[in-house]
């Protein structure tokens, strides 16, 4: 080719070519940020409420305040009234319990921020893994160690299906009770 | 350029042919320089484009621009904010987040009055089905009944009270307008306050009304319907003296012989109807009945019929009359009257099928008292007397139900007391008219004068949920509160009651009907309160209801269980010894030759008589015979058409004296030819950014007197008026022309169909004369745990189009609107194929559902070139929403056409973005995915309750079975006509389905391997037809 | 002298896009106007009618 179709190439195609390249690639990798790296994420809650006390210490069970992570797709996050069960009497100085109190009071349920999230075109199903003998922290981390609580793991579809796959090498302990997860998407993806 | 300007090629040597001045001419060399350089000399002495004009160039300065916006959107959120999660303050005891709760209520689509049980979750009602206790309708309602949801989540309802000045409503507030209408009402002592409501079934509201009869004296109630039975009520009280016609055995019934009527579609009960019909037409159980149709124009009836004779309305009595005397000449029965009717003269007067009469009367003689006569709501009394008649000597009274009766607690008052309303009105006798969630000025007929008259009277208050032509009429509307928010009971028949609770609290600032007139009733609008109206009903149920139990249940347990339930049931005698009054049978105008046109009025299958009107689902339901969505149409037959010279989307003027009416023509196949068929319920004015403007308001044609029946005329005229109106039909209009698509559906393979006699002499021949073995160069999947299949049995199936409808309500289909549909974008992942083969005066009629068949060998899955559809383990065809980029490959290779692609957001598109209305956000299910623009979706099976039902399966640690799933669509059919579960387990029921002896795959030779089956159709005719 | 000019307006557009840009910025974080532009209009509530009774409701059964 002369030497102006090659110093075209050469200037002009090739840096741009490369330059689409890259630029797709870092892109892609800050859009997908969020879920791949909401790990570390530990924001600040309305209500300072501590794990490490409550389920640490006091060693209440998960599923005292988040009823539902047996029966349904949802972890739900407890009712105020579930809080006030102790806290109409317990610790009713504290500042954390006052706020607490107003809210229950005037009626305002709490916003608490949120932490975990799949994306809503998946439908994560709680019940499913719970029921099979899956501890609470495989997903989400030692969350009674937590004073605030934050995301350890990342929760891409990747980690979700290399968890699938090698499912009787993370719980060995389950082999007998658990196959290998669903790889399909319809399992979560309707 | 100076170098260049030496260049001897083409400055030097000017063309000779082309010059503009004699310098160019005789190359002037001042000239060819300038001509050389761009710019004229001297041009940029005013600037030096070399020094920097600002310090920031124009690309800097863009560049600039774009990085401090950027910088402003990425640092105006924290990009892994994942927002709030919002729990109860205090949870409802019942409420588990993410299980639905079921509540037993009762539906005010229609008079039937059916039990449902409606789904709410976490506190809003997402999906209502029928209550599969309750013993009328067992489980199953219609689609007005599925799709009634959207008109609580309606965003035009009617938020507050409103009054109306100089034309304008402005909204006010309930103290208002109770305190004026109080005043009103106490001061009416010597004029008449004039009731108007649709037929009342509820005992509590009936009492209520006495009550306030009581309050205010002069109160006079009025009742009506727009399509009642009160003509064939009226000609049973002539024929026995008393009581209302009986409720029919048809699942006894093995011959059939429906005049007129269409008791699979819109008659009475239809729910009922087709349970009871479709149980004698079981390819399992063998038994299979026999359905003959005489009528005008082609119904849902009529398309499942055996044998259809076209009998015009006005003749109908002639033919009755003559298959009275010719069975008496048989001596079949023993008459004292003698009609002297010639059947076989009439016959050819109309030019029917000898033959399909020949086996009428052969089929009635044998199956005497196990047959029935039955006549529609809209035939004219003496068919009715005649119709009873003839039954009574067949002996089919042995299929009327003698231990249920319907129950008429309001009835309908008479055509002559709402003249007299409007003479009242006239002579100034009227105080207030106060409308119960009615709409007369749309309904009544407008020779009785009554929407003028009521200008003529200041105080009309009407209350209704939505605007309406009446509204428009009063000085106060008040809202009501939607069927869902309401108490109620009701009594459509002995021995059973319904109960409805509501299952959320007003939307809206609202108010129930009853608790509204309480407040009146009271005199005082500080005596409402928000269960004002549920304490009276548990009142009345204490008083006058609960002690005809027994008293072995405190009341309160009692309440509770028959709220929980939805109904209660005891014991009622009712009169049962039905004695025929000879005396009554005297007919005049027997044989009827009419010159002009005839016009039949019938109810819509999907918007009732018009309430429904604002309902996107049900108004792009398509007809169950013509596929039109979105309009209503004058139905005429081929022969009519060439005779007025009109074609498909051309208009006519339908004229009744002085009563006129442009309204489309639709050519249908098997209409009776001279015949107008109009349904009623559209054309509505004010009504709904829906309503407003849809179809054709044929209430303009009925008449307070008619010559035949209130909805039928026979002396019509028609011609063809000027211009076009396009119907939107979601099939293609058949072309019975064309031989090469004559009976394509057959030739395909895409319908089998059988006869009855064929299949009891030989019940495996359509494997017989189908079965073809496939090759296939694919190694077949195993699939060794469930795999999920679907039945529909064609036999069961009558085209209703209820299981679209549910399907719309599970899988937040959005509507598209009539122009989309004319592109044949509409949504419904189900559609009900409608096939004609035959000719056109005569045509047999074929429905198929049609839906993903979740083919195993998918031609879809292939050709996805971001493999957004694939094949689960378990059989299902899945789509995965997110990665599809909207190429359409798919379903450019589905055979069936059963894949939807998202042209639009629709939500957005339709009617401006009504859709988007905050309020539909409540009713769509929280499960399924609600899809945007440029995605492909299609049936998924319902996948979001088979992996509930695996949710559930591994909580109870079982593994997940067939019989666990209810699609959608299988729970609404009313005829059970779908089947699903799950095809590798020879336990279920399903199983027998699937490997059928009539069982077959649509386009089978493709070897596509669909997994849904379809049962082949027998039709019971003789064998000499087929 | 017409560069200057533009050089100037060029130079005020920037500035008070980039101000307009922080500012938003800032404002935005105020929860009192966070608050108010997740639209409080048409807030629907749903509340049940504690007088209804569900086929999940405990202790009433099918008598």
């Amino acid at each position: 080719m002369n030497a102006s179709k090659l110093d075209f190439l050469l200037r002009t195609q090739l840096p741009l070519i490369v330059f689409v390249i890259i630029a797709s690639f870092v892109l892609t990798y800050f859009i997908s940020r969020p879920e791949r790296d909401g790990v570390g994420y530990t924001p600040d809650q309305p209500i300072q409420f501590s794990h490490l006390l409550h389920a640490g210490q006091m060693k209440i069970d998960c599923k005292y305040c988040h009823t539902t992570v047996d029966k349904t797709r949802f972890a739900s996050v407890p009712s105020v009234s579930t809080c006030m069960n102790c806290h109409s009497i317990a610790r009713k100085d504290r500042p954390q319990i006052i706020k607490l109190t107003e809210y229950y009071n005037n009626n305002i349920p709490l916003p608490w921020k949120r932490i975990h999230k799949v994306p809503e075109y998946a439908y994560f199903n709680h019940s499913v893994h719970v029921n099979k003998g899956i501890e609470c922290s495989t997903c989400h981390g030692s969350v009674e160690q937590m004073e605030k609580v934050g995301q350890v793991n990342s929760f891409t579809m990747g980690s979700c299906l290399s968890c699938h796959r090698e499912a009787h090498d993370r719980f060995p302990q389950l082999k007998d009770q658990i196959n290998k997860g669903p790889e399909y998407c319809s399992a979560c993806h309707r | 350029m100076s170098e260049n300007f030496d260049n001897k090629s083409s400055i030097n040597n000017p063309d000779p042919n082309y010059w503009r001045s004699f310098k160019e001419l005789y190359n002037d060399r001042d000239l060819l320089e300038k001509k050389f350089n761009e710019f004229e000399n001297g041009v940029t002495d005013d600037f030096d484009p070399n020094t920097n004009l600002s310090g920031l160039s124009r690309r800097k300065f863009l560049a600039l621009l774009g990085a401090s916006a950027a910088f402003a959107g990425v640092a105006c959120s924290d990009y892994r904010d994942k927002g709030e999660i919002v729990a109860y303050n205090i949870k409802p005891e019942e409420v588990t987040i993410g299980k639905p709760n079921y509540y037993a209520s009762t539906c005010t689509g229609c008079n039937s009055n059916c039990g449902i049980l409606i789904k709410t979750r976490e506190g809003r009602p997402i999906k209502v089905d029928g209550n599969p206790e309750h013993p009328i309708n067992q489980g199953k309602i219609c689609a007005k009944g599925q799709a009634n949801i959207l008109n609580l989540y309606n965003p035009e309802r009617i938020k507050s009270p409103l009054r109306k000045n100089y034309n304008i409503f402005s909204e006010t507030n309930w103290q208002y307008v109770d305190d004026n209408i109080i005043n009103v009402l106490s001061n009416a002592t010597d004029k008449e306050i004039a009731i108007i409501s649709n037929k009342i079934n509820s005992p509590t509201t009936l009492k209520l009304l006495d009550e306030f009869k009581t309050v205010y004296p002069t109160s006079k109630f009025y009742f009506y319907e727009l399509f009642n039975d009160s003509v064939r009520n009226s000609a049973w009280n002539k024929c026995y003296g008393e009581g209302t016609f009986p409720l029919i055995k048809w699942d006894e019934a093995e011959v059939i012989l429906a005049l007129e009527s269409d008791f699979l579609g819109v008659d009475e009960n239809r729910i009922e109807n087709v349970r009871l019909f479709t149980q004698m037409r079981d390819v399992d159980a063998k038994k299979f009945n026999r359905l003959y149709v005489a009528e005008a124009g082609l119904s849902l009836t009529g398309m499942n019929a055996d044998y259809r004779l076209k009998i015009r309305p006005e003749n109908q009595l002639e033919f009755v009359l003559g298959l009275l005397t010719e069975l008496n000449k048989k001596g079949v029965i023993k008459s004292s009257f003698n009609f002297n009717v010639n059947l076989f003269e009439f016959v050819k007067k109309f030019n029917l099928d000898e033959k399909r009469i020949k086996y009428l009367l052969e089929d009635l003689s044998e199956k005497k008292g196990k047959s029935i006569i039955y006549a529609g709501e809209s035939l004219s009394e003496e068919v009715h007397i005649a119709v009873n008649l003839l039954n009574e000597l067949l002996g089919n009274t042995n299929l009327y139900r003698k231990d249920i009766r319907k129950e008429n607690l309001s009835g309908i008052s008479d055509i002559t007391e709402f003249e007299g309303l409007v003479e009242k009105i006239k002579n100034n006798k009227v105080a207030a008219i106060i409308h119960l969630n009615c709409n007369p000025v749309y309904h009544l007929p407008e020779d009785i004068g009554y929407k003028e008259a009521i200008t003529k009277v200041e105080d009309v208050f009407t209350l209704s949920e939505t605007m309406n032509e009446t509204c428009q009429f009063s000085k106060y509307v008040l809202p009501i509160n939607h069927n869902f928010e309401s108490w109620g009971d009701y009594k459509v028949r002995t021995g059973t009651i319904s109960l409805s609770q509501p299952v959320i609290m007003p939307i809206y600032n609202t108010r129930q009907l009853e608790a509204i007139l309480l407040t009146w009733l009271k005199k005082s609008s500080q005596a409402y309160s928000d269960n004002i109206y549920h304490d009276y009903l548990k009142l009345n149920w204490q008083d006058n209801i609960y002690p005809k139990f027994s008293q072995s249940l405190n009341f309160d347990k009692f309440w509770y269980s028959a709220l929980h339930n939805g109904f209660i049931t005891f014991q009622e005698d009712v009169k049962s010894n039905f004695a025929f009054k000879n005396d009554s049978i005297k007919f005049d105008n027997v044989s009827v030759s009419n010159n002009s046109f005839t016009l039949l009025l019938k109810e819509s299958y999907s918007l009732g008589d018009g309430r429904f009107a604002n309902n996107g689902w049900l108004q792009e339901l398509p007809h169950p015979v013509s596929k039109i969505t979105w309009d209503n149409y004058a139905a005429v037959s081929l022969n009519t058409a060439k005779q007025l010279g009109v074609k498909e989307n051309d208009l006519i003027e339908v004229s009744i004296e002085n009563r006129k009416l442009r309204i489309p023509v639709f050519i249908q196949p098997g209409n009776a030819d001279n015949t107008i068929v109009i349904e009623l319920g559209y054309g509505r004015e004010n009504s709904g950014v829906i309503a407003t403007g849809v179809g054709f308001n044929a209430n303009k044609l009925l008449s307070k007197k008619s010559n035949y029946s209130p909805w039928i005329y026979t002396n019509v005229k028609v011609v063809k008026a000027p211009g076009k109106y396009i119907l939107a039909s979601t099939q293609e209009h058949h072309n019975f022309d064309i031989p090469r698509e004559q009976d394509l559906h057959f030739k395909r393979d895409i319908v089998v169909e059988g006869t009855v006699t064929q299949y009891l002499s030989n019940p495996n021949f359509l494997k017989d004369e189908h079965h073809k073995e496939h090759e296939s160069v694919y190694k077949p999947f195993e699939y060794t745990e469930v795999k999920w299949g679907m039945s529909i049995d064609l036999n069961k199936c009558l085209g209703c189009g209820d299981c679209v409808v549910a399907c719309n309500v599970e899988n937040n289909v959005p509507v598209v609107g009539k122009d989309q549909v004319l592109k044949s974008r509409e949504m419904q992942w189900l559609r009900i194929d409608r096939y004609y083969s035959g000719s056109p005066d005569d045509p047999k009629v074929s429905t198929q559902p049609m839906l993903c068949q979740h083919c195993d060998l998918a031609p879809c899955e292939n050709v996805c070139p971001v493999v957004a559809t694939t094949h689960s383990p378990d059989g299902l065809n899945q789509m995965t929403y997110n990665r599809c980029v909207g190429t359409r490959y798919c379903s450019n290779n589905c055979p069936y056409k059963v894949r939807r692609f998202n042209f639009y957001n629709f939500r957005d598109h339709f009617r401006n973005g009504y859709q988007e209305n905050p309020v539909f956000a409540l009713l769509n299910n929280p499960e399924v995915t609600v899809r945007s623009r440029g995605v492909m979706e299609k049936c998924t099976f319902c996948i979001q309750r088979i992996s509930e039902a695996r949710s559930e399966a591994i909580r109870e640690g079982r593994k997940v079975r067939g019989s666990d799933v209810k699609t959608a669509c299988q729970e609404a059919c009313p005829t059970n006509a779908i089947k699903f579960g799950d095809i590798n387990n020879p336990n279920e029921e399903f199983y027998h389905y699937r490997n059928h002896q009539l069982g077959y795959y649509s386009l089978a030779e493709l070897n596509i391997k669909p997994n849904v089956t379809y049962i082949a159709k027998l039709r019971n005719i003789r064998t000499e037809e087929s | 002298m017409e560069q200057k000019k533009s050089k100037i307006n060029r130079l005020k557009f920037l500035n008070y896009s980039l101000i307009t840009g922080f500012s938003l910025f800032i404002i935005n974080k105020i929860p009192f106007v966070r608050n108010i532009s997740s639209s409080q209009e048409n807030k629907i509530t749903i509340k049940f009618n504690p007088l209804s009774i569900p086929r999940e409701k405990s202790g009433v059964k099918n008598v």
